[in-house]
């Protein structure tokens, strides 16, 4: 399978329309790309946004510490080239609520899977990064409480809609807490869908 | 605000393919859907509809990826796949005959207020005009089956919108700018219940969606949106 090719030019480009959304904040913060043994990060340059490459396991390296976090899950989990950590706000709501989300919507069960846990820790800690891995098994996204919504997939497209259907499923949690709560999807159910989607999905990438 | 000339009952295939094209990109633009998700349908005769094909994205779509789909048994015409919904959307379609498009959305405060299962009532005003008297919430199924297909019809009866249960919306009108004018109304409906409620539950009634939000972290944890203990 060909994975996606990304330069600095290309991340730069996302990385601006993701601050526009309000998906990540003005510094962009929180969104990595990989290509290869190559970590494409944003950085501040006399206060505009520009794109820094890391070689992965370059531990001599000056980074801000969430970059270090990030090179450490991209060592860890193979299939995953893109991380945004999503500011949304009803994604935030919920990392700061501490509990974990359930599948609310058909979409979320998917793309995220059976749930979304929240991992507790300090980003400027090294085995912070295994905690998240752990939230990480069979999902696409993790909250980090009071930090966000932590998305991962195998390309920028993909790890997008994963932001997106997170926010949505994070809306439902909110808005049926004052309609007398939401009905989740049965368990079985949700593990189905996404074990359909991922076949599909991996049967299409093939393709 | 489409070309007239598409709105009326009486176009050839090729103007509904176009129209079903513009309308799928109509959907992204307004934010009703993402992906390749949602579907969205015109009723050609009282035989058939076109509806949008599985797996093309909305902004690749031709018109001539628009698959012809028969009301009897299902069958699709040429090479392309139809939606997985299409069962739906001839169950709508016979439900309601004077209905000729139908757009099947994943937006957001619909599908949040979904999840919830209700239904809701007494609507008023401008809302009662464009959706009618109620939005009923369809039970849950399985995306693509029957069941979800014949539920959805049965829930609909009476009104232009219905909630899918954990899954989205279906809008109908008699043309296709109608049924984005229920999209639209609904989406705002859905909006308005959830911060009527929240109003009720915190006793003020200048909701924003950020005072909900606020209202939701107090309710759960004791804390404000600034991670301060409230009293």
């Amino acid at each position: 399978m060909a994975a996606e090719q990304h330069n600095e030019c290309s991340v730069k480009i996302c990385c601006e329309s993701l601050v526009r959304t309000g998906m990540i904040p003005a510094t962009a913060d929180g969104f990595s790309v990989r290509q290869g043994d190559c970590v494409f990060y944003p950085v501040l340059r006399n206060g505009a946004l520009d794109i820094a490459t890391l070689r992965l396991n370059d531990e001599s390296e000056q980074v801000p510490t969430w970059v270090r976090r990030h090179c450490e899950i991209y060592n860890r989990k193979k299939s995953i080239r893109v991380l945004i950590l999503s500011k949304l706000p009803y994604t935030m709501t919920c990392a700061r609520a501490g509990a974990s989300v359930p599948p609310l919507l058909d979409d979320f069960a998917q793309l995220v899977g059976v749930n979304a846990s929240v991992v507790h820790g300090d980003m400027e800690n090294a085995a912070f990064s295994g905690s998240i891995i752990k939230g990480l098994v069979w999902r696409n996204a993790v909250l980090i409480g009071e930090t966000g919504g932590l998305c991962t997939a195998g390309s920028i497209d993909d790890a997008l809609a994963v932001a997106q259907v997170l926010e949505k499923n994070c809306r439902a949690v909110v808005d049926t807490f004052f309609l007398g709560g939401g009905y989740p999807i049965n368990i079985l159910e949700a593990w189905l869908m996404r074990l359909v989607y991922r076949y599909k999905y991996s049967k299409k990438m093939a393709a | 605000m489409m070309d007239g000339r598409h709105q009326g009952y009486h176009m050839n295939e090729d103007e509904a393919r176009k129209l079903v094209v513009e309308s799928g990109l109509r959907l992204v633009r307004e934010g009703l859907v993402s992906r390749t998700w949602g579907n969205i349908s015109v009723r050609l005769d009282n035989q058939s509809f076109l509806i949008t094909p599985s797996g093309i994205s909305y902004e690749g779509m031709k018109p001539e990826n628009i698959v012809r789909v028969f009301m009897a048994d299902l069958r699709a015409e040429g090479p392309y796949k139809p939606s997985s919904e299409r069962a739906l959307h001839q169950e709508i379609y016979r439900e309601k005959p004077e209905i000729r498009a139908i757009i099947h959305t994943h937006q957001t405060a619909a599908s949040a207020v979904s999840a919830a299962r209700k239904s809701i009532e007494g609507l008023t005003g401008e809302m009662l005009k464009v959706i009618g008297p109620h939005v009923h919430t369809a039970p849950y199924a399985l995306p693509g089956t029957k069941k979800l297909a014949r539920s959805a019809a049965v829930s609909i009866k009476g009104s232009n919108a219905v909630l899918l249960a954990n899954h989205g919306a279906v809008c109908v009108g008699r043309n296709m700018d109608e049924a984005f004018r229920v999209s639209s109304a609904l989406e705002e409906l859905c909006a308005e219940t959830v911060k009527t409620a929240a109003a009720k539950m915190s006793g003020n009634d200048q909701m924003t969606e950020d005072r909900v939000l606020a209202l939701y972290l107090e309710l759960r944890t004791g804390r404000n949106g600034h991670g301060r203990r409230t009293a």
